[in-house]
């Protein structure tokens, strides 16, 4: 089997898969975030250093459900993206400018989200703590976390260059 | 320094060479809508490649194909 054959037949199946989590991972977000303003005490499972009983205002819920849903955003743009991607290298597009774009796209996108899963937590963790006796302030940085920065940022690059790939295959066009 | 353009004198080679554009075509291994294109300067530039593989089938120099003209 040809490698275009290959990527072909893949981009068609992950092309479902984003399509299908572009549209799925909102609505989780959403659930949770409403179920944060509904029964705000349940937020305070997110922050198990902190006493059974602090109160929740409606307005920390309300704020932690913003942030939640702010957080969101650059995956599903890079989800939206990678739909895009995935449909036009189904189609057997491969080295494109419109590509090219999407993968940068996707790499920023996907940086700015592993930027945000070290922030929300201590943005979440901050906003439960407000009304507590002590407040808390942390920020956690694991081994996913840092892989999930290297990949994008890999991603990132690829884009750059997948960018001038396409300006050279188009100047490459140019000649006879 | 005045400004010049190259312009693709092919079909004058061509008529020389009594030969029709399709068959260079062939002959050079480009499709006649490049060769088209190349002898109407509708490209930005000609590979050395190909440049070379015309100059054999018609026999002749680079400068019997491309000519630097003032522009203006």
């Amino acid at each position: 089997m040809s490698d275009l054959s290959r990527l072909q037949r893949l981009s068609a199946q992950l092309y479902w898969g984003a399509l299908a989590l572009s549209v799925v991972l909102p609505l989780i977000v959403l659930v949770y975030a409403g179920r944060g303003v509904t029964e705000p005490a349940s937020l305070l499972s997110l922050v198990p250093e902190l006493p059974a009983g602090t109160p929740v205002s409606p307005a920390q819920a309300g704020l932690v459900a913003g942030v939640s849903l702010v957080a969101v955003l650059p995956l599903v743009a890079a989800l939206r993206r990678m739909v895009r991607l995935f449909a036009n290298y189904r189609a057997g597009e491969v080295l494109s400018a419109e590509n090219a774009e999407a993968i940068l796209g996707i790499g920023r996108n996907l940086s700015l989200a592993a930027l945000f899963s070290v922030l929300v937590p201590t943005l979440e963790r901050l906003i439960l703590s407000w009304h507590a006796p002590r407040r808390v302030l942390s920020i956690a940085l694991d081994d996913g976390t840092l892989g999930f920065l290297i990949a994008a940022g890999l991603l990132t690059v690829i884009g750059w260059a997948m960018v001038e790939a396409a300006r050279v295959k188009a100047e490459n066009e140019g000649f006879v | 320094m005045p400004a010049v353009q190259i312009v693709v004198r092919l079909d004058v080679m061509l008529a020389r060479r009594k030969m029709r554009s399709r068959e260079l075509a062939e002959r050079i291994g480009i499709t006649e809508q490049n060769l088209s294109l190349l002898k109407s300067g509708k490209v930005k530039g000609i590979r050395f490649e190909t440049l070379a593989a015309i100059c054999a089938a018609l026999d002749c120099q680079p400068g019997d194909i491309l000519e630097a003209v003032a522009e203006g």
